[in-house]
């Protein structure tokens, strides 16, 4: 017990060294931009003495050191400070459109894995027959789908054809589905080629052999024998693969106008919205890190070898 | 050779890859002869119009040929893409080397900053890096670059890190040769089939992302035609000029599919074990 515990102590510093590095290094380049949000806000009519003391309220004329650190020290106690653009409280607009985001990722990760585990199974169980070629090759196919063409697509036979489904936004749980389908479809491969492979791998393990000459019934040992320990690679995966799904949240909350964090940190970008960039991509670093955590700490639980790299 | 032949007509993925892979490159060769119009040329009397002869994929909402600016469109997606998969072998070769090299401090530095390279959505980090070179097609590859060369780091330090302990590399070392000589003349061409099958699967991957970037409007500017963005622009007219968005996207999924098929094909003429 006691490895387990310097293990995950060990990967919790790494966490914590990981968030300040990207927040040093995100901010580091917004301060590079070109220009600053005061001159992108107010128009060439403003006295330069005015704009001087916009920055000045706004804590924009300090030394980027001095900027960095009141802007950590802020966070660590839950503010963001005020985006410029939107004239509100970052934490506010956070909170508001966390749980959208987090819905839209959530119902894809539920779509994709409730479609890969089987498929990626079936595949396995029927290896090299024209099952799991096709699978095979479907997956590639979805894969190559990018998820801005899939989800204009499915917008336009569902919303715009068939009239079925709502365009865009968010208008009740009906307007989750595209969106989820759109970010799901393609990323499952990977999940689905996990899966083959694992559950490949264990097939040939000697306990799985004995478990069949013990005389258990096939779909049992395939379940509780195969499945059971094919799917640890994959739970870890399920954590691993979130900044993937969060980084196509993005391009899939513009193309339908999602109301979530990556459509508001697509138009801080565009806005040079300091505050707001900032706060959004912390708040990502961290939930990545904490994915990526859980999922070291399961992979390190559950197969001791990796905790002694 | 003969062999080689056999194995690549063998494995049909690759082939079907290969030519899809070949008509696109072939395109954005010969796009002048392919295209019935330029990808600028305007006309007033023909916009949003439906496929046609003269208009083989319709126009847009300038009356532009939306064929002709898919053709040419090939030439940005293909080079944006290549440039940007040269860059990360480039970043995450010499760094995996040089990380399963020395080990100790600099692995632990180099593995450190490859950990933070994954734990921020790369999409998100190469919008913010664009927003900061400006807007256009090679800070786009640079971008997604800067944002994907993690993958290489880890495959290759690793690779490295078993290679350094086969014996005539420790008979190189003892023998006196400079670290720089080992690692260029003994590594290196150890990693030659790692290093080209992650090319491949990345070269896909990068278009996905740059193309991507151009549908956020951070690609080429009009009237450059960037796959990306003339989906993004064929998006209000949805309704009434499905062609605009979807002919681009269809382009995307050809090109990529190809690469992806020749990516699976190489892993699997090379070295089937790969996990990437």
């Amino acid at each position: 017990m006691n490895g387990v515990l310097r293990y995950v102590a060990k990967r919790l510093i790494m966490g914590v060294g990981i968030v300040i590095f990207v927040s040093v290094l995100v901010f580091a380049i917004m301060q590079a931009m070109p220009g600053n949000p005061i001159d992108l806000m107010v128009d060439t009519r403003v006295s330069p003495e005015r704009v001087a003391e916009l920055k000045a309220q706004w804590g924009l004329d300090e030394p980027p050191i001095v900027q960095y650190f009141v802007w950590l020290g802020n966070i660590l106690q839950g503010d963001f400070g005020m985006s410029v653009s939107m004239k509100q409280n970052v934490s506010d607009l956070i909170l508001q459109r966390l749980p959208y985001t987090l819905m839209l990722t959530g119902a894809a990760l539920l779509i994709e894995y409730l479609i890969a585990i089987p498929l990626g199974l079936w595949a396995a169980v029927k290896k090299d027959k024209a099952v799991d070629k096709s699978l095979t090759v479907g997956t590639i196919v979805l894969w190559s789908m990018p998820q801005f063409w899939l989800g204009v697509l499915f917008m336009l036979i569902f919303a715009i054809w068939l009239v079925v489904l709502p365009l865009s936004g968010w208008s009740g749980p009906s307007s989750l589905i595209l969106p989820a389908l759109t970010l799901a479809l393609p990323t499952l491969a990977q999940i689905f080629r996990l899966t083959r492979s694992e559950v490949l791998d264990v097939m040939r393990e000697r306990y799985v052999m004995t478990a069949r000459a013990k005389g258990i019934e096939g779909r049992r040992v395939l379940i509780r024998h195969v499945l059971r320990n094919a799917l640890i690679p994959v739970t870890v995966m399920f954590f691993l693969s979130l900044p993937w799904l969060i980084g196509g949240a993005v391009v899939v909350e513009n193309v339908f106008a999602w109301p979530g964090m990556g459509q508001m940190l697509w138009r801080a970008i565009s806005k040079q919205d300091f505050m707001v960039v900032q706060g959004v991509i912390f708040v990502i670093t961290v939930l990545t890190v904490i994915c990526n955590l859980i999922g070291d700490i399961i992979s390190g639980i559950l197969d001791p070898r990796i905790r002694l790299e | 050779m003969k062999k080689t032949l056999k194995n690549i007509c063998k494995n049909k993925m690759f082939l079907i890859g290969l030519i899809l892979f070949g008509v696109v490159l072939l395109v954005a060769i010969f796009a002048p002869l392919i295209a019935p119009h330029t990808y600028e040329e305007m006309n007033n009397a023909a916009k949003l119009i439906g496929p046609c002869s003269e208009y083989p994929l319709g126009t847009d909402q300038y009356g532009r040929c939306i064929f002709s600016r898919v053709i040419y469109g090939s030439r940005i997606a293909l080079s944006v893409g290549l440039v940007a998969v040269v860059i990360e072998t480039v970043i995450g070769v010499t760094l995996g080397m040089l990380a399963g090299y020395y080990g100790k401090k600099i692995d632990k530095i180099i593995t450190f900053v490859t950990d933070s390279a994954w734990a921020i959505p790369p999409i998100i980090l190469a919008m913010a890096i664009v927003l900061l070179l400006g807007s256009s097609a090679m800070n786009v590859a640079i971008a997604v670059a800067v944002v994907s060369w993690a993958q290489f780091t880890k495959i290759v330090r690793a690779k490295v890190q078993s290679l350094k302990e086969l014996s005539y590399i420790e008979a190189a070392r003892i023998y006196g040769e400079s670290d720089f000589n080992i690692i260029i003349r003994y590594i290196l061409p150890n990693l030659t089939s790692t290093i080209i099958i992650l090319a491949t699967l990345a070269l896909p991957t990068a278009i996905l992302s740059t193309t991507s970037m151009g549908f956020l409007g951070l690609g080429a500017q009009q009237p450059q035609p960037d796959w990306g963005m003339i989906l993004q622009d064929g998006i209000q007219y949805l309704g009434q000029a499905p062609w605009i968005s979807m002919v681009p996207g269809l382009a995307i999924v050809w090109t990529v599919l190809g690469f992806n098929l020749v990516g699976e094909g190489v892993k699997d003429m090379l070295d089937p074990r790969l996990k990437v």
